[in-house]
């Protein structure tokens, strides 16, 4: 049996995130309309737009917007966390649990008169270890990522259970820049929570796809035995995105801390499937090597609209999830036909 | 060897076919889920509209939407809505989640609604969107559950420490003034439930009873419950007593009574259907209801007072408009259970 004939430079050298992409001809004509991956999410946003302003004469107020991108705010954090270990091939479905878990911490200390930076740091802190904890079991013990982080979603929401007493934590003294700027602080209105999660998710894809990391993550989601092979280290740079997960999960529980003035301990509780429904419908394939934070943002936007639409109508609420289902099939079902046929996300590997 | 899809033996067509069907599906139940109103109804609602000028939309956002003790609430937030014939929404989150519940709440406040009937979960966290909301000229009350630091003009509900007190001193006697009891909670962290603990705690001990523990339990879920409840009973066999504090609690403490053939008097808390019968049957001693679907229908019709008519704020001790508690025993548990059969699950 021969060896693989690998072609290194097609794996090195291309720009593209589609390591060893189909040739352009063979791809559909909807996908060749749009010059980039998140065409299609992008139809999708504008539709739902287009189906709101015509709608309700409230949807296209400023203060409605501003209130949708209030909404995915804290999923936000959570879902450029998910998602760059996603695209890496890796996942993380324990961010719910690490959400609550670095809230109580930074509440816990504000009520009991520590420093708001000692609480912050704390709470960020916990983040990135429970993220440590789920990249040395997954990576170095090799545990599979999704059976680690479904254990630890449930020790680190018991975790915080018991921190907590069970119940939620309140009672925190003034402060002012904590509670008054960051939490209820805005530009207009858009609050600075929002401007801090977007300029996070800026700089997330800014790194994905400006960087050797970046590319890195690509190359190992793609295809992690020629990663290997050419020399990148699979299991560090997985290890280091689920710290990365952990940590974001952390800020958005900091973070609404800071706007909630509370923390409870079943806060979060479900936000990892519908973090994974917005990085799936934003493009992010669930097995690896595709993907963008701007993907990831605008499937959270199209789950936004449809949640303020759902008030909006008047329809109840327990239709929430059910429509967010329907989407992520419709969204699955078109990426699946727009990439059918290899659609160039695997790197070809040839034996001769 | 060149990669390739995998073979899942399903053809693009007939793939195609089977997502054609199901959002057939999905869109046949959504359009059964909505209700029509009746054409009298629609009528008068029109007819309130033409006389305003626009529609008259206010909205009750409920912590958990799932718990069956709101919905004698949403009934009576309902009736009070087809009565005044204004658009009447109810919305909320069904799993407690305070993050979604304020983003709901402020796209009401943005898309003018005139007045949102708040059943808060976590008290603190409501203060400065009430806030801006009563800033913005939107009338805020809360129910069930308060939020006393905020800006909300009124909270309609029960003086829970006054009737868990009540309750605890029923219980006591029916114990025979000495022994154990257990609590239990369905919303650790709700002011509410914090403040009927703090009664319960104070009735009993004044009965002369001891607390064992106060127990968390999961009201939306009764098989949950019942678990839950037999647990409590095995980790205390010398209980004397057990008060629960919520309206699932109560029904699945009466059920786990009956199955186990137990005798430890039970004093529990709303007047859940189930419950009601359970009285009837003798499992349950007793049961203090705080008038759910008043919870509902009151505040709608204050808030109409206030948005649309303009009179003026009720001025209240604490803005706190509390309501009579029922007490139910098996002498009167017949005029209960032919009231609340419409709110039978």
């Amino acid at each position: 049996m021969t060896e693989p004939n690998l072609d290194k430079r097609t794996a090195l050298s291309e720009p593209s995130p589609d390591l060893g992409t189909e040739p352009v001809a063979r791809r559909r004509i909807f996908a060749r309309l749009f010059q980039f991956d998140e065409g299609g999410i992008l139809l999708a946003v504008l539709l739902f737009f287009l189906i709101g302003t015509f709608t309700n004469q409230y949807f296209l107020t400023l203060s409605n917007l501003a209130g949708i991108l209030q909404s995915m705010t804290f999923l936000g954090f959570l879902a450029i966390g998910v998602g760059l270990a996603l695209i890496a091939g890796e996942i993380d479905i324990s961010v719910g649990s690490v959400y609550a878990l670095a809230g109580i911490v930074t509440a816990l200390l504000l009520h009991n008169d520590y420093p708001v930076i000692l609480a912050v740091l704390a709470g960020l802190a916990t983040g990135a270890l429970c993220g440590l904890v789920n990249g040395v079991v997954a990576q170095v013990i090799d545990v599979p990522a999704i059976v680690v982080t479904l254990a630890t979603l449930g020790v680190y929401r018991a975790l915080a259970l018991v921190l907590a007493g069970g119940s939620p934590v309140t009672g925190m003294p003034d402060a002012p820049f904590f509670f008054d700027t960051l939490g209820q602080g805005a530009v207009g209105q858009v609050s600075l929570i929002t401007i801090l999660f977007l300029v996070v998710a800026v700089g997330a894809e800014i790194v994905l796809r400006n960087t050797a990391f970046g590319f890195r993550v690509f190359a190992v989601g793609s295809n992690d035995i020629a990663a290997r092979l050419v020399g990148f280290h699979v299991e560090r740079i997985r290890l280091l995105l689920l710290v990365f997960s952990g940590l974001m999960a952390a800020l958005s529980g900091v973070c609404s801390v800071a706007y909630l003035h509370t923390a409870g301990p079943t806060g979060g509780t479900g936000y990892e499937l519908t973090v994974l429904a917005a990085t799936i419908i934003g493009g992010v394939q669930l097995t690896g090597g595709r993907g963008s934070i701007i993907g990831v943002l605008l499937g959270l936007v199209v789950i936004g609209i449809i949640q303020n639409l759902i008030v909006l109508w008047g329809i109840s609420p327990s239709w929430t999830q059910g429509v967010s289902g329907v989407v992520l099939i419709a969204a699955v079902t078109v990426t699946w036909l727009t990439r059918r046929e290899g659609g160039g996300t695997r790197l070809t590997v040839s034996r001769s | 060897m060149a990669y390739r899809k995998s073979d899942t033996g399903i053809d693009r067509r007939t793939f195609g076919k089977a997502m054609a069907l199901a959002g057939s599906a999905a869109a046949m139940g959504f359009a059964g889920g909505v209700s029509p109103a009746s054409a009298a109804e629609e009528d008068w609602k029109a007819w309130v509209k033409s006389y305003y000028g626009k529609p008259i939309k206010m909205a009750v956002t409920c912590y958990n939407t799932t718990n069956p003790y709101f919905v004698p609430t949403k009934v009576g937030a309902e009736d009070a809505g087809a009565q005044l014939g204004i658009d009447l929404e109810w919305t909320g989150v069904p799993d407690g989640n305070t993050v979604s519940q304020i983003a709901q709440f402020q796209q009401l406040v943005n898309t003018g609604y005139e007045a949102i009937v708040v059943i808060p979960l976590e008290a603190d966290a409501w203060i400065a969107p009430i806030k801006k909301a009563t800033d913005a000229g939107v009338i805020v009350v809360t129910s069930n559950s308060d939020s006393p630091d905020s800006a909300r003009e009124l909270f309609f509900g029960q003086d829970l420490v006054g009737a868990a007190v009540v309750q605890g001193e029923m219980l006591a006697k029916l114990a025979g003034n000495k022994g154990n009891v257990a609590l239990t909670n369905c919303a650790p962290g709700l002011l509410a439930l914090d403040l009927r603990i703090k009664g319960a705690k104070e009735g009993v001990t004044k009965g002369g009873l001891n607390v064992v523990n106060v127990y968390n339990t999961n009201p939306s879920d009764m098989a949950s419950e019942l678990a839950t409840i037999k647990d409590i009973i095995k980790a205390n066999p010398d209980l004397s007593a057990l008060m629960p504090l919520c309206g699932p609690d109560t029904a699945a403490a009466g059920l786990v009574r009956k199955e186990m053939n137990l005798k430890q008097p039970i004093v529990g808390t709303d007047l859940m259907y189930q419950t009601l019968e359970l009285i009837k049957s003798g499992d349950i001693n007793g049961t203090v209801g705080q008038q759910p679907y008043l919870q509902g229908y009151l505040p709608v019709m204050y808030c109409y007072q206030r948005a649309i008519l303009q009179a003026p704020k009720l001025e209240l001790p604490g803005g706190n408009y509390f309501m009579a508690n029922e007490i139910v025993t098996k002498d009167n548990v017949d005029t209960f259970l032919i009231r609340e059969k419409r709110f039978q699950g």
